[in-house]
């Protein structure tokens, strides 16, 4: 417990937040998870700081029934702070932040990946010849699709490209 | 008429009908899908 | 018949004559319908030029972007296209479009080739053309009945007609339809036949009156010039007959498919 308590006070959330770059939903939670760590720190020193010793034999001078003074005494001496066993609850933790890790992990792969294609696609738009050098038959290499998009057609007796006129014209000539 | 001499006929008919089948045949196998084709691949390269 | 040595025209009509090149003989068989004639000759080259040079060598190198030469494919189909789908429409229209695109581009191609001087008309030849125009009617009417039965012959009755006047009109509407199978081909081969003949015949009268003296020879040139017009027109009369074959099969087609 005081080694997370001294994390949590070692712990700089500016330079945190900053140096993640990160933005948008996880950001915000981030923030929101700092300031309740923040209140939760300001109510423990709140607390700390308020006496906790209670002066029966003031209250017993003072009251005339001393037995209800003497029964909060019992019960204030009988009474003891409820240790939580946070150990529980620091293994979810730690399996959490293993999960978080594989789980980043993962994003971080997915997201080189990513790059990868478009620095890929990037490569390809720069390398890539103008229009009018370019040929039916390496467009249909790299998108199977058309062909068999025009298979169906054919088959179908469609031989009328939709969207076609209205984009390059018609040259029809009677 | 020179036309209509019957001993023409079936060679006529032969290579006539000839030539419109084989013609069909490749029109409508592949000359005309190739046309079908490149419309599509430049309705595609215009909606990239 | 066999007068291939002597390249003067002696008559209008021989320009059409079929003439053996190449003939087969077998003792069992009458292999006459296989012999390479005039007609085969020029059925292979209507045939070189549609698929070697409109096809195999227009191909704009499979590039996307078009080219001025790759504009008369383009126009062609468009074309056709067009009419195919104005005239017989619905869903069945591009079932059709390939079927109607070859019989425009073998008319367009053979017709043309047709007026090359000394060169040989096959669309001039009846039995030919006629028997493809009937085939043409045959199929529709075919399509017809084996798509709508027997309701088929409510194609020979025009909608709103008296009934007294019904059994009149289903005779004359049946007349026309049996004579759509000829009219179809008659129209094509009457009109390139007449053409050829024309031509032939005012130039051979056009040729003996210049070379009468020199001055009929420059006034010659004005019956020439005539002639030249008349040469513009046939061109074309063989792009339209084309068109005209087309749009009439499509619409015989439709016919067929829809019943009016």
């Amino acid at each position: 417990m005081s080694i997370a308590k001294s994390a949590a006070n070692k712990l700089d959330w500016a330079s945190v937040i900053s140096s993640l770059k990160l933005t948008g939903k996880t950001a915000t939670q981030l923030t929101s998870f700092k300031k309740r760590n923040d209140e939760a720190r300001r109510k423990l020193l709140e607390l700390q700081a308020q006496p906790t010793a209670v002066d029966f034999s003031y209250y017993r001078s003072v009251l005339k029934n001393s037995e209800v003074v003497d029964k909060i005494e019992s019960f204030y001496k009988s009474y003891k702070p409820v240790t939580v066993d946070v150990k529980k609850q620091l293994s979810t933790i730690e399996a959490f932040e293993s999960q978080a890790l594989e789980n980043a992990k993962e994003t971080e792969k997915f997201v080189a990946q990513e790059l990868k294609d478009l620095s890929d696609t990037l490569k390809n738009i720069e390398s890539a010849r103008p229009f009018d050098q370019l040929t039916v038959e390496e467009l249909a290499k790299a998108r199977p699709d058309i062909d068999a998009k025009v298979e169906e057609m054919v088959k179908k007796g469609r031989w009328e490209v939709p969207g076609y006129k209205e984009k390059f014209g018609d040259l029809t000539v009677m | 008429m020179p036309q209509l001499v019957p001993f023409y006929f079936l060679n006529q008919l032969t290579y006539g009908f000839l030539l419109i089948t084989v013609l069909l045949v490749l029109f409508s196998q592949f000359f005309l899908p190739r046309i079908l084709r490149l419309y599509v691949s430049r309705l595609f390269i215009s909606k990239l | 018949m066999l007068n291939l040595l002597n390249t003067y025209i002696n008559s209008p009509l021989d320009q059409f004559e079929i003439r053996v090149f190449l003939g087969f003989v077998s003792p069992f068989f009458d292999l006459s319908c296989l012999s390479f004639t005039t007609f085969s000759l020029y059925a292979l080259i209507v045939f070189i030029v549609i698929v070697g040079g409109l096809n195999l060598l227009t191909t704009n190198n499979d590039k996307i972007v078009g080219s001025r030469w790759y504009v008369s494919q383009e126009a062609m189909y468009d074309t056709i296209l067009n009419m195919v789908k104005g005239q017989i429409g619905g869903k069945y229209w591009g079932y059709y479009f390939p079927l109607v695109y070859t019989f425009f581009i073998f008319i367009f191609t053979a017709n043309l080739i047709s007026m090359i001087p000394y060169s040989f008309a096959l669309s001039a030849h009846l039995v030919f053309v006629v028997s493809l125009s009937t085939i043409i009617w045959l199929g529709a009417t075919i399509t017809g009945l084996y798509k709508h039965g027997l309701i088929f012959f409510s194609l020979f009755v025009p909608t709103g007609t008296p009934l007294a006047l019904v059994p009149l009109l289903v005779l004359i509407e049946l007349l026309s339809y049996f004579a759509r199978a000829i009219s179809l081909g008659l129209r094509l081969s009457a009109n390139i036949i007449a053409g050829h003949l024309l031509l032939l015949i005012l130039g051979g009268l056009v040729l003996s009156l210049m070379s009468v003296s020199y001055i009929y020879f420059i006034f010659g040139f004005i019956p020439l010039a005539a002639i030249l017009a008349i040469l513009c027109l046939e061109f074309a009369i063989a792009v339209i007959q084309s068109y005209v074959w087309s749009i009439l099969t499509s619409s015989y087609l439709k016919d067929a498919l829809y019943l009016h």
